[in-house]
């Protein structure tokens, strides 16, 4: 037995500019009661449920879930809590049972029965493989229902399940709220139906314009402590987001273009007369394979390589703002900490996948196509086939810091913008006005902090006598880009109060 | 402190961060460095030149290639990218003879260049190589870098 209250606020207040969201809210739900908040529509319960679930932060006051809170156990706060704010999102493109799958990987997996049992719960089992984009209002309630069941919860906060539905729909989920109830759970139920709470809950609360206005009796029914389960980690919510982003035909499809791409530019470029003598290395490409991977690689600097860059990791933390999903992942078991550095290695990971891929191709397709003769050096030397390929896969290399800089500035503007068109272009622009002002005669200084000048690191390797400063400057430039840009997107996600969707 | 505050803070310094870095940085395409590293290149090429026509006996250091640049004439300082630098060069051609030729070099801001030789000396776009065939001329036109 446990004396530890499901629920324990007191005087919780969230204030947006003028307006007071929530004044002085107390609330205390013990263990094994269905509680329900009932208020009008701007009443301030899903700003309390929010609160509940770490989606903001109160201005003052405290709250403690099953006697843990936000400040001081992070997101052990939400060990045995389970459920949804207003209509619960999830990602359209994949099925039921796979954002199912995906969710429960982030509380560390589920076995393939529970998913059929929570689908069979909430009376989903045959519909389970069918895209949430085809779903029903209904159905995808019902779907946030499993997706919380799947948690084993000892809490389930429920705002609002019957709003939307048709009348059908509404006496299927009050059925399927009182099972739940039913079987010891503590349900904490936001409704602005009064029915809908005389019919389910046991005690209330009721509030508003951000202020309680009654307060029902308090029951004493305890039960037993909640048991902290196995925590995932940041491996659960990285197998998540690769998973996540295997799935997508975007994805899939920019690795297959990076590899199969080159093969054809390859090709028409050498069966060219004319050659693309204004970019380095342009004028060689007939008399040396090793002169066309560079040539490639002077051309996709310019804006090939940041748009490579910004695809993924633009869209990444923004696709989550577009689908609304950020509420429906900050509910499970992982930090912000987590689901950002997931995000942002798997990103960054990708990317380094796809510059790989590319360059791959390019040389291979380039010496395939045109051959292996030796190389002509920015020196006039003669570098042999063997020496000329290390130098050209080096070449390639260097483009590896810069990627970074512009994957994180690319993660970085998802963050801020929360828009996925500008998380992609925004970089590309980026690139193209780094370019211009670093084409700008007498600028030497600002020229060498700009991230697109370590694309041009690689000239000094193919001089008779290499020098490697533009190197060692280029690095340090793209590890204070990427240092900057992920500790600002960081901070964005850490403070963010997730209010939409 | 307020948003707008702040970025108007933010925005102030980095403005202030482009601006100081224009005014604290120098240049690093100097006529020395062009000079440098155009001559070694020019007779590397030639080297490679005379492989293709098929004379032998020529080394970089019978070359001996030597230069002297200037950009826009007196009165432009010698410093920076641009397409008018120009360089006077002198070396020993593979019959011996010593031979100056004025050569026309584009500088771009990333340390590189392109250099054009005076076809009447250094001979046409392509010529034809010791096997009868027709290929391009490596010291008509030719990237080169500048160490930086």
């Amino acid at each position: 037995m446990s004396d530890v209250l499901a629920v324990d606020a007191v005087g919780l207040t969230k204030t947006y500019g003028m307006l007071t969201a929530v004044d002085r809210l107390s609330v205390r739900v013990g263990q094994g009661e269905v509680y329900g908040v009932l208020g009008p529509n701007g009443a301030g319960k899903t700003t309390f449920l929010r609160m509940l679930f770490g989606l903001i932060r109160p201005d003052s006051g405290k709250l403690s879930v099953f006697g843990r809170s936000w400040d001081r156990d992070g997101v052990r706060a939400l060990d045995g809590v389970a459920g949804f704010i207003e209509s619960p999102k999830f990602y359209p493109g994949l099925s039921g049972r796979k954002n199912l799958q995906l969710l429960a990987g982030l509380d560390g997996g589920v076995s393939g029965s529970r998913l059929d049992e929570v689908l069979e719960t909430v009376d989903l089992r045959d519909r389970g493989g069918d895209k949430v984009g085809g779903y029903s209002f209904g159905m995808r309630q019902r779907l946030g229902v499993a997706a919380s069941l799947l948690r084993d919860p000892k809490l389930l906060v429920l705002d609002e399940p019957a709003n939307g539905l048709d009348p059908a729909g509404i006496r299927d989920m009050r059925a399927l709220v009182k099972q739940l109830a039913g079987s010891g759970l503590t349900v904490l139920l936001s409704s602005h139906d009064m029915g809908e709470v005389e019919e389910i809950c046991d005690d209330v609360t009721i509030m508003r314009t951000g202020k309680v206005v009654y307060h029902g009796p308090m029951t004493a029914t305890m039960t037993a402590p909640v048991v902290a389960t196995r925590r995932p980690g940041l491996a659960a919510a990285l197998r998540w987001e690769i998973v996540k982003l295997a799935a997508q035909i975007r994805s899939r499809a920019l690795l297959a273009a990076a590899l199969i791409v080159p093969i054809p530019v390859v090709a028409v470029l050498n069966g060219q007369a004319q050659v693309p003598s204004d970019t380095i290395y342009g004028r060689l490409v007939h008399l040396s394979g090793y002169a066309m991977p560079l040539l490639m690689l002077a051309w996709a600097a310019q804006w090939a390589l940041p748009l490579l860059a910004a695809i993924v990791a633009g869209d990444i933390f923004a696709a989550e703002d577009q689908h609304g999903t950020w509420k429906t992942i900050l509910t499970r078991s992982v930090s912000r900490s987590q689901i950002f550095w997931a995000k942002t290695l798997t990103a960054l990971a990708y990317n380094l996948l796809l510059l790989t891929v590319f360059a791959a191709s390019t040389i291979a397709a380039s010496v395939l196509i045109i051959g292996h003769q030796p190389l002509t050096g920015l020196s006039g030397q003669t570098i042999a086939s063997g020496p000329a390929l290390r130098l050209v896969v080096l070449a390639w290399a260097t483009a590896i810091p810069p990627i970074i800089g512009f994957t994180a500035l690319a993660l970085l503007l998802s963050v801020r913008t929360r828009n996925p068109a500008f998380g992609i272009a925004a970089p590309v622009v980026a690139g193209f006005a780094m370019q211009l002002l670093g084409s700008v005669s007498g600028l030497d200084l600002t020229r060498k902090l700009l991230l697109t000048t370590p694309f041009e690191a690689w000239h000094g390797l193919f001089a008779e006598h290499p020098f490697h400063g533009p190197l060692r400057t280029g690095l340090a430039v793209s590890a204070g880009w990427t240092l900057i840009c992920l500790a600002s997107a960081y901070l964005g996600v850490r403070r963010r109060d997730i209010t939409g969707g | 402190m307020r948003p707008i505050v702040t970025r108007t803070v933010a925005v102030l310094a980095a403005g202030a961060g482009i601006a100081a870095t224009v005014a604290a940085g120098h240049p690093e395409i100097t006529r020395a460095g062009l000079e440098k590293a155009l001559a070694p290149t020019f007779a590397n090429l030639y080297v490679q030149q005379a492989g293709l026509l098929g004379i032998a006996g020529v080394a970089t250091a019978t070359v001996a290639a030597t230069d002297t640049c200037d950009k826009g004439g007196p009165k432009v300082a010698d410093t920076g990218a641009g397409p008018n630098w120009i360089c006077m060069m002198s070396w020993t051609d593979n019959k011996g003879k010593h031979q100056d030729g004025k050569f026309e070099v584009q500088v771009r801001t990333d340390a590189t260049y392109v250099a054009g030789g005076p076809s009447k000396i250094v001979g046409l776009a392509t010529i034809t190589d010791k096997h009868g065939h027709d290929v391009p001329n490596p010291v008509f036109e030719f990237d080169g870098v500048i160490p930086t």
